[in-house]
C-alpha cells in the first residue's frame, strides 16, 4: 500500500468538503478520480499529501502519517500538478521543469550535470524539449500543463498525483500523457473529467458530494446506475471492434 | 533572453559579471571615500586606511585621516550595507508574498520607526537617555508586531491567502504610525525640530559612525546570508505557496524565518540612516532584468546593485548643492525613477 487514507475528512466553516474517506492506493497502479464539479476532488488530492491539513482523520504515506512528515521527504515521494498553476514571473520553460529537483537538492547543493539529464529527459517525456527556453507566460494552456507534468517527473516521485492532466490537451497529447503515466513504473492518482479516460484506469474512485461512493476497477464501478445518481446522465456502454474496449456515449 | 541551459560561454559571462560587479562595488566604495565637501586623493586614502588596519606608517594628513578614517569610510560602509540589505529584503518578500509591489516597508517597519524616532525627538521620550536609533528600533518592533498579529488575527496563519492579509495588515499598520509621526510633528514640534525630522524620513547618513559600522556588517551578512540559504525555497514559490510545498518547502517555518529575517534587517538599518525609499523596491526589479529570476543570481544580485546604487546616490547627495547635503533618500528617487522608467521600456521590447 503506498497511500493510506483513514477516515479523512476536511470541514470549512460548518461545510464538509470531504467526508470520512478511508481507501488505498495499490503500488503501481493508474487511480483515476471522477465526480462532478466540486464533489471535491482536487480537495481530496491535496489532503492526502498534507497541503490541507485534514480536520478529522489521517493519510499515511507508505504506514508513515504524512502529518508527521517533513514537507522534503513527502515532496521526494509525492509529485502534485494542480489544476491551476500561474505565475507572474520571467520563467523558461526550463526554470519551471528545474524546480522538480527541488526537493532533492539541499540548500547550497551546487547543480549537476544528473540534475540536468534528469530534466532534460521529463522535457523530452512529455515532447517540450523543443521549448525550453520559451518563456512561461508565452506557453498556450495545454503546453503549460505538459510542463507542470514534466516538472513534476523530474521530481522522480514515487506518487503523482494529477488534478486533471488532460482537460487542456489535444486529442494526440491526451492519450500520449495517459499512456507516458501508464507506463512509467510508478503510482498515479488522477482527477479525470472524461469518463472514457477513466475506463483506461487500472481502478476508479467516483466521488460525490464529498464521499467516495464507489473504489474498484472502472467497468465494474461505472455502472449506468451509479453514473446516473452521480452526474445526472444516461450512459450507454458501446464496443470499440477496432480497440476491442467498452466506450461511453452520455445522454441527458 | 535568459539562457536556460548554462554552457561553459554563460558560465563565464557570469563569472565575468560577478567580478566586474564586485570590482565596480570596490571602486564606489573607493570613489565615495575620496569625493566630499573636501576632496581626498585616492593615495591619502588607502595610506589611511593602510595605516589604520595594518599599522603601516606612511605620512598622512590629521586631517585628512579624521575625514576619511571617521566620516566618509563608515558613511560608505553602512551605504553599502544598508542598500545591499533593503534590496535583498524587497527581492525576498516580493517572492515571498507574490507581490511585485513588496518592498522592506511594506509591514510597517519604516512608519514604526518614524514615529518612535519622533517620539524620542519631539516628545523626548526616555528623557535624554534613548537616542535617536533605538526609539526608531523600538518603534520599528512594535510596528511589525501589531502589523504581524493582526495578519494572523485576520488569517488565522500564514499560508496562501494570508499573504494578502499580510499586505493589508501592513496598509492598515504603516497609515495608523504615519498618522501617529503627523500627528506628533503638528502638535509638538517647532520648526527647527520638524526639518531634523522631515530629513531624518527622507534618508540621513550623515550621523553614522564606527559603532553603526559594527551593527550594520554584521547585521547585512547575516540576514543575506539568510535570504541567500533559502534561495531554492523562494524559487519555489513562483507558483504560489500550496505549490512551494508540494515542492518540499515547509511553507509557514520559511515565510516565519524570512520574514522576520527581512524585518530584523530593516529595522537595524531604518534605525540608523532613517526610510530610505525606492532602494527595496526597485533595486530588485532592476537586478531581474540583468541575471533573471532565479534566487540563486538575483540575491547576490540585488545585493551589489544595491550596494553600489546606495552609495552612489550618497555621494551624489554630498556633491550635487555646494556646501549642502541632501537627504538621501531625494537622491534615490530622483535617480531610481527615471532609470526605472528606462528599464521598463526596454523590458517592454524584449517582449
Ligand atoms: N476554502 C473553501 N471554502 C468554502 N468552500 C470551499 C473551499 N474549498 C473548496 N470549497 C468547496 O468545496 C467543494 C469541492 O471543491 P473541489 O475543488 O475539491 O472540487 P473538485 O471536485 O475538484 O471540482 P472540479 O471538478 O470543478 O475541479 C466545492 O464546492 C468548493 O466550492
Ligand atoms: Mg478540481
Amino acid at each position: 500500500m503506498i497511500l493510506t487514507t483513514r477516515n479523512l475528512g476536511y470541514t470549512v466553516r460548518g461545510n464538509s468538503i470531504v467526508r470520512d474517506i478511508s481507501m488505498e492506493i495499490i503500488e503501481g497502479e493508474t487511480f483515476g478520480l471522477v465526480g462532478p464539479n466540486g464533489s471535491g476532488k482536487s480537495t481530496f488530492l491535496r489532503l492526502v499529501q498534507g497541503i490541507l491539513a485534514p480536520s478529522t482523520g489521517a493519510s499515511f504515506l507508505q504506514g508513515e502519517s504524512v502529518a508527521s512528515m517533513p514537507r522534503r521527504r513527502i515532496a521526494q515521494m509525492i509529485a502534485f500538478v494542480e489544476q491551476h498553476s500561474e505565475s507572474a514571473d520571467r520563467l523558461t520553460v526550463r526554470d519551471v521543469v528545474e524546480l522538480g529537483r527541488n526537493p532533492w537538492l539541499s540548500a547550497l547543493q551546487p547543480w549537476s550535470r544528473d540534475e540536468d539529464r534528469i530534466v532534460g529527459q521529463a522535457l523530452a517525456d512529455v515532447e517540450m524539449r523543443a521549448m525550453e527556453t520559451r518563456l512561461w507566460h508565452t506557453l498556450s494552456g495545454g503546453e503549460k500543463q505538459r510542463v507542470q507534468l514534466a516538472r513534476a517527473l523530474a521530481q522522480q516521485p514515487r506518487l503523482l498525483l494529477l488534478d486533471e492532466p488532460t482537460n487542456h490537451l489535444d486529442v494526440h497529447h491526451q492519450l500520449s500523457i495517459l499512456g507516458l503515466i501508464k507506463g512509467l513504473p510508478l503510482t498515479a492518482v488522477v482527477a479525470l473529467h472524461d469518463l472514457n479516460h477513466a475506463l483506461m484506469c487500472d481502478r476508479v474512485g467516483v466521488m460525490h458530494r464529498g464521499q467516495m461512493v464507489a473504489v474498484g476497477p472502472p467497468e465494474e464501478t461505472l455502472t449506468p446506475d451509479l453514473l446516473h445518481t452521480v452526474f445526472g446522465v444516461r450512459v450507454n456502454m458501446l464496443h470499440d471492434h477496432v480497440s476491442g474496449r467498452p466506450v461511453m456515449s452520455f445522454t441527458l | 533572453m535568459i539562457a536556460a541551459i548554462p554552457t561553459a560561454s554563460v558560465r563565464g559571462r557570469r563569472v565575468a559579471l560577478a567580478i566586474g560587479a564586485a570590482i565596480l562595488l570596490l571602486v564606489t566604495i573607493a570613489a565615495g571615500v575620496c569625493i566630499g565637501e573636501t576632496p581626498i586623493p585616492p593615495g591619502v586614502v588607502f595610506a589611511t586606511i593602510s595605516n589604520k588596519f595594518f599599522g603601516t606608517e606612511f605620512p598622512v594628513a590629521p586631517i585628512q585621516a579624521g575625514i576619511v578614517w571617521n566620516y566618509r569610510l563608515t558613511r560608505v560602509i553602512v551605504a553599502a550595507c544598508c542598500g545591499a540589505s533593503l534590496a535583498v529584503c524587497g527581492a525576498v518578500l516580493q517572492a515571498l508574498l507574490r507581490n511585485a509591489l513588496a518592498d522592506p516597508y511594506l509591514l510597517g517597519i519604516s512608519s514604526g520607526a518614524s514615529a518612535g524616532a519622533v517620539s524620542v525627538l519631539v516628545l523626548g521620550v526616555g528623557s535624554g537617555l534613548l537616542s535617536l536609533s533605538v526609539g526608531a528600533f523600538a518603534g520599528a518592533l512594535l510596528a511589525f508586531g501589531l502589523v504581524t498579529l493582526l495578519a494572523r488575527a485576520a488569517g488565522g496563519g500564514v499560508g496562501l491567502q494570508a499573504t494578502g492579509l499580510i499586505i493589508l495588515s501592513g496598509i492598515a499598520g504603516s497609515q495608523l504610525f504615519n498618522a501617529l509621526t503627523s500627528f506628533i510633528i503638528a502638535r509638538s514640534a517647532n520648526a527647527e525640530q520638524a526639518r531634523g525630522v522631515m530629513f531624518w524620513l527622507m534618508g540621513n547618513m550623515s550621523g553614522v559612525r564606527w559603532p553603526d559600522v559594527g551593527l550594520a556588517v554584521p547585521v547585512a551578512a547575516v540576514g543575506v546570508l539568510i535570504c541567500i540559504w533559502h534561495m531554492r525555497a523562494l524559487d519555489a514559490f513562483t507558483f504560489g505557496a500550496d505549490s512551494a510545498a508540494s515542492l518540499g518547502v515547509p511553507v509557514q517555518r520559511v515565510q516565519a524565518v524570512l520574514i522576520g529575517a527581512t524585518s530584523m534587517m530593516t529595522a537595524a538599518m531604518v534605525s540608523m540612516v532613517g526610510a530610505i525609499g525606492f532602494v527595496g523596491l526597485v533595486i530588485p526589479h532592476a537586478a531581474r532584468f540583468i541575471v533573471g529570476v532565479r534566487h540563486a543570481r538575483l540575491l547576490p544580485a540585488s545585493a551589489l546593485t544595491g550596494a553600489i546604487f546606495l552609495v552612489a546616490a550618497d555621494v551624489v547627495s554630498r556633491i550635487v548643492i555646494p556646501n549642502q547635503v541632501l537627504p538621501i533618500g531625494v537622491i534615490t528617487a530622483l535617480v531610481g525613477a527615471p532609470g526605472f522608467a528606462v528599464i521598463l521600456l526596454r523590458a517592454r521590447r524584449m517582449r
